[in-house]
């Protein structure tokens, strides 16, 4: 071939050559592409570029005119992308990028079009069936619907649509006798197997806890088996925490930050704030936990409004404040869920509305990354559990050709919710007019899940996902997803771009911080959210 | 369940040579083979995950039962 090499190794190429080279280009990328354009996005870090190549999982880093070719190839037809291309960049700029993009198509996989026809974990319902009778993990039974507070965000306040009303019913022991009994019968392939109580307020039903204790103990002795609730602390006493601390209780406990956040929404019915209470109920588990604290007992908070920067960092001064309080301990902290605020206390509620705690938490996580900063316990477990999310997403070297069902579990196998009557919920987050899965009286209802949370949700979700770049990140579940007991896909419309610009957000943070040192993400390989 | 076997890999590289101006980072957990069982979950925040010893959740949510010979045989987390 008649090639001249120029000083900087380009071969000089005449308008013939050019024409053809474009013309191998557009060949190849209408053979690769078949009309359709890759599942991938750009993205950047403020001093890189980067690709994120959904059929494969990879992110790549590339070089500027890649990108600028890319982003033209992604949103243009192609043959238009290249010549507007080529109408604003030099030549050589030309050879580079579609050199670099057809060489990692065909090194790497990438960038490819390759059809997903299907969503969900296995083939067949016959694998999921296996799986709901032998491998149940978690047993959440709701001991009560009464609460001894009043929060100004709790989902269960009269006026938050998505859950059922404060109650007065409490589960008595043989509804919870045969759930503990259904959990011994379906784990029998679970390594572990764990009992959470949840309400209302548990505590108020601790003899229930109690007696459910004992009982799971004696059945179920043939693999270690743990217990876990979720209080909010104010009828801890001093008998209760060594209870917890005897029976290897872990135990979330529910405070927003110092008194006058934690009172501004935590109130009794009187509308007294109870943060004094509160604390006392956690200052009895850590002397009753002493040195086995670590692991064990646990901070649930809610973020709520009004939202800034600055009320985050008085948040996080909690740990100066109580002084007791460890600083290693983790936590969870969430904005409220929608709607589920007093009527008249704030105008804005909605949670992706606010950007304030993923932006906050990252910059203090950053500045401690790199050595500028100092630990906050607040901020490292909103971005660590997000990045060990990226740390550790499976990377494929072929395109996949079945994606995961958005984030969503498996009905009946994680975790088995069941309501005060004895009927069983996928979990105690979704919405309460979701269909039920069964009751302790005549067992799991295979045929809702199939029916419903497996090939209904797997149908619908088919338009959104199909051919959206974070089918493979985004975490989406059954949760929001039923409105009336039937699916409803209303609330995807908004809520997908949200997650789709912090999907971008995320990746980026978590390019920039291996920009500045890869080896320091490497613990969280190992690591697990609260 | 099918069991697949999967390469775990320990380090995290910012870069790894493959097209000429594009590099593929070297990070994540890589596969050799195809996923079956792995469920991502978005996992109940606050809820009871540290009782287990499965892998974490708001991920991948895989994590290797047991590793022989460099290899890591991975099951469903949850």
């Amino acid at each position: 071939m008649n090639k001249k090499f120029s000083a900087d190794n380009f071969p000089v190429y005449n308008e013939s050559m050019k024409r053809r080279k474009i013309k191998n280009f557009l060949s190849f990328l209408k053979a690769i592409w078949k009309g359709s354009k890759p599942l991938a996005k750009l993205f950047k870090t403020p001093s890189k570029f980067y690709i994120y190549d959904a059929g494969t999982n990879k992110v790549m880093s590339c070089e500027p005119s890649i990108y600028i070719m890319l982003e033209k190839l992604f949103s243009m037809d192609i043959k238009e992308a290249i010549t507007d291309f080529l109408s604003k960049y030099a030549w050589d700029e030309f050879l580079y990028a579609s050199g670099s993009i057809r060489s990692v198509i065909k090194s790497q996989n990438v960038l490819l079009t390759t059809k997903v026809e299907k969503f969900g974990a296995f083939d067949t319902f016959e694998e999921y069936e296996s799986l709901i009778h032998s491998s149940l993990e978690i047993l959440c039974l709701e001991t009560c619907e009464m609460c001894n507070l009043r929060c100004a965000y709790c989902i269960y306040n009269e006026h938050a649509s998505s859950k059922r009303n404060h109650g007065k019913q409490s589960m008595n022991w043989e509804v919870a006798r045969r759930a503990i009994d259904y959990l011994k019968e379906h784990s029998l392939c679970s390594k572990n197997v764990a009992i959470s109580f949840y309400g209302g307020e548990p505590l108020v039903n601790f003899p229930l806890i109690e007696e459910c204790v004992t009982y799971a103990r004696s059945i179920l002795s043939d693999k270690p088996l743990t217990f876990s609730i979720s209080t909010n602390g104010t009828l801890v006493t001093s008998k209760i925490a060594e209870f917890f601390h005897k029976n290897s209780f872990q135990v979330l406990l529910s405070i927003d930050g110092p008194r006058e956040i934690h009172d501004g929404y935590r109130k009794d019915f009187n509308g007294n704030g109870s943060f004094d209470h509160a604390l006392k109920g956690l200052r009895c588990l850590f002397d009753a936990y002493g040195d086995e604290s670590t692991g064990k007992i646990h901070l649930n908070m809610v973020y709520s409004p009004p939202w800034s920067s600055q009320r985050l960092d008085r948040i996080a001064e909690l740990w100066e404040e109580v002084s007791w309080l460890p600083k290693e301990m983790k936590l969870h902290i969430s904005y409220p869920t929608p709607g589920s605020i007093l009527p008249g206390m704030y105008s804005n509620s909605g949670d992706d509305e606010d950007k304030s705690l993923q932006e906050w938490s990252y910059e203090k996580f950053y500045d401690e990354f790199i050595g500028k900063g100092f630990s906050n316990a607040v901020a490292s477990s909103v971005t660590e559990p997000r990045i060990a999310g990226l740390v550790k997403r499976s990377v494929c070297q072929e395109p996949m050709d079945q994606y995961s069902l958005n984030g969503c579990c498996i009905p009946g196998v994680r975790r088995l919710y069941v309501t005060v009557d004895g009927t069983f919920h996928v979990c105690e987050r979704i919405n309460h007019t979701a269909p039920t899965i069964g009751n302790v009286y005549s067992g799991i209802d295979i045929e809702v899940i199939r029916k419903i949370y497996l090939d209904e949700y797997t149908k619908a979700i088919f338009p959104f996902c199909s051919n959206c770049w974070a089918v493979e990140l985004c975490k989406s579940c059954y949760m929001d997803i039923f409105s009336n007991g039937k699916l409803d896909f209303k609330n995807r419309e908004h809520y997908c771009p949200a997650e789709k610009k912090s999907l971008e957000v995320l990746l980026s943070n978590y390019c920039s911080l291996l920009e500045q040192d890869s080896q320091k993400l490497k613990y969280l390989y190992d690591y697990e959210q609260l | 369940m099918e069991i697949t076997m999967i390469e775990k890999k320990k380090s995290i590289k910012m870069m790894k040579k493959s097209g000429a101006g594009i590099e593929v980072l070297d990070d994540g957990i890589k596969t050799t083979g195809r996923i079956r069982g792995g469920v991502r979950c978005a996992c109940s925040p606050g809820m009871w995950q540290d009782g287990h010893d499965y892998g974490g959740c708001g991920c991948a949510c895989i994590k290797a039962l047991n590793v022989t010979n460099g290899t890591a045989n991975y099951d469903i987390a949850h």
